[in-house]
């Protein structure tokens, strides 16, 4: 019974490419294929979880027990076993907060996230907090890719190690992820951020974005921003950058330490909407956006969101 | 006749599937999911043991006990309150000239130190930048300035200094209970990151005097905590009007 569907299911898939071909002849809308199973991609993501290796202890009034690395990593195990292939992604200050950021110098961070199977992530302020030096000596522990688009740093030594950029295939689905951080001036001591010089991200964006999404044909466009979500004063950051681009369609955040009940919505340029999620600080949250695409296509028609609170059984 | 079976699927799709309705579903499909209770990942706690029994050897360490929360708030809270008062004791406690202390809200990365016993690890979790102890000496129209951006900012942990904010303004300021001179020059007690002009803090650049006393704050906070505790002392929630609000 399973071979037959099997087979019908081969079938199928083969009139329906037939299908398409008939569609792009026509000059007709490809979304012929809405019918076939739609595929789903989900994007994992945190943010300034700031080295809380261990979840919060006991003596905690507020947080006992929640966020922990060994936590987070079995929610990302469960995920992968029901949904396969996925994206996991930080949007920086990964390190500095507790004293393994001290003592190890982000060292166990790194094993831990790579350990985990993150893919990429961007820098945030804070991963400058041993200075330029003390990054790159991390850098060979991380199994993931480091993007940022707007610092130059050619002239550190961080030159070669940082891409603006990083193509992913995940279940056929061709996703680009940039990274753009925040003005280290005035943020960070001079000392530690060196010769790395800071481009104004919108111009850097769109141009990086539409790279990513004409040039490359990426199906998703991503965007790992440590700008902050949105500030009183006039200042660049996941608001600006969402309304003032397009290309992207969804803007993963940090920095502001925002805990958002749900991903934010708004309208780029060209009224097209961009999503856009930030999960708090300290490892306290996992979030989830899950993508559905046509097949073979790959155009996007739906999108979800799930935000998993981490609490642990063994502290709690 | 299988083809034309889809060849129906195919116009009836091309008709209803418009572009505007993937635009509402992006909308409406998002949703909360509630927390869940996980077990901790094997492979994990592995890879954080070592790290963890050689950490938690030095940061278990009682060196005090609050006898109460102590809050960081605006424009004055106990936390930032006690944090620049003990920094003064080292201070003098190691000869030195100093009449006020002022740090930044930021520099404080946690909100509260709760009730009871105080650790190298609750230190080391407030103050975990590896920022140096620096006094600078600063002339009274520099030290204006400076309590004009503490008004700005709404108040920020001080020691020695008292002054109310009044708009973008400080008035009534006094220096160890003698009214502030503009004509004088200062000692202050500060960081290394804003006496380099870091959160605004322009008016610590370019002092008179600059002098690194080569420690870390957070390390002179544990050792002053511990020559406190040991000499029997513990740390109350103090709030005495240092900055106030007209």
């Amino acid at each position: 019974m399973e071979e037959l569907q099997k087979n019908n299911r081969k079938e199928f898939l083969k009139q329906t490419l037939y299908l398409v071909g008939f569609g792009a002849l026509a000059n007709s809308p490809v979304k012929v294929l809405a019918h076939a199973e739609p595929k789903t991609l989900s994007i994992l993501h945190t943010n300034d979880w700031h080295s809380r290796i261990e979840a919060f202890p006991s003596t905690d009034k507020n947080l006992a027990g929640q966020g922990g690395a060994a936590a987070r990593a079995t929610l990302i195990k469960k995920i992968r076993q029901e949904e396969g292939d996925l994206l996991l992604l930080d949007a920086g200050d990964i390190f500095q907060g507790t004293p393994y950021f001290n003592f190890y110098g982000g060292e166990l961070e790194y094993k831990l996230m790579s350990e985990m199977g993150y893919d990429c992530v961007t820098l945030g302020n804070h991963d400058f907090d041993n200075g330029i030096e003390g990054l790159v000596k991390q850098m060979p522990l991380a199994t993931f890719d480091f993007v940022n688009a707007n610092y130059d740093v050619s002239n550190t030594p961080l030159k070669g190690k940082i891409q603006p950029y990083k193509i992913f295939r995940k279940k056929g689905i061709k996703i680009g992820v940039f990274g753009l951080g925040i003005e280290l001036k005035g943020l960070v001591p001079e000392k530690l951020f060196g010769n790395t010089l800071y481009n104004d991200p919108i111009p850097v964006a769109n141009q990086i974005a539409a790279k990513l999404k004409h040039q490359h044909h990426c199906d998703l466009v991503i965007c790992l921003s440590h700008l902050g979500y949105k500030y009183k004063e006039n200042k660049v950051s996941d608001e600006v950058l969402a309304c003032q681009t397009q290309n992207i369609d969804l803007i993963i955040g940090g920095h502001t330490h925002t805990f958002l009940p749900e991903p934010v919505f708004y309208n780029n340029v060209i009224n097209k909407k961009v999503c856009v999620n930030q999960v708090g600080w300290a490892g306290l949250q996992l979030g989830q956006i899950k993508y559905t695409f046509e097949p073979f296509v790959n155009i996007q028609t739906g999108i979800q969101s799930n935000l998993f609170g981490l609490t642990n059984t063994h502290n709690s | 006749m299988r083809n034309f079976k889809f060849l129906f699927l195919f116009l009836f799709f091309a008709a209803c599937h418009s572009s505007l309705q993937i635009k509402e579903q992006q909308q409406k499909n998002v949703k909360l999911k509630a927390d869940s209770l996980l077990s901790e990942d094997a492979a994990i706690k592995e890879l954080i043991a070592p790290y963890k029994i050689k950490l938690d050897s030095q940061m278990n360490i009682r060196i005090m006990v609050a006898s109460a929360d102590l809050k960081k708030e605006t424009p004055e809270g106990a936390l930032g309150n006690m944090v620049c008062d003990v920094l003064m004791r080292y201070a003098k406690a190691n000869k030195q000239e100093v009449d006020f202390c002022i740090l930044n809200n930021g520099g404080l990365r946690i909100p509260v130190i709760y009730k009871g016993d105080i650790t190298v690890r609750t230190v080391y979790e407030l103050m975990p930048f590896d920022n140096n102890l620096v006094v600078l000496k600063l002339s009274g129209q520099k030290c204006l300035e400076m309590f004009a951006t503490i008004a700005q900012f709404d108040g920020v942990p001080v020691s020695g200094l008292r002054l109310q904010i009044e708009g973008n303004q400080a008035t009534q300021i006094s220096i160890n209970g003698v009214v502030f001179d503009p004509s004088k020059d200062y000692y202050v007690l500060t960081s290394d990151y804003l006496a380099n002009g870091g959160d605004k803090a322009e008016a610590l650049k370019n002092p008179i005097e600059y002098k690194d006393l080569q420690i870390k704050l957070r390390d002179a906070l544990i050792l002053q905590m511990k020559e406190m505790y040991y000499s029997g002392e513990t740390l109350q929630a103090l709030k005495d009007g240092r900055i106030t609000k007209k």
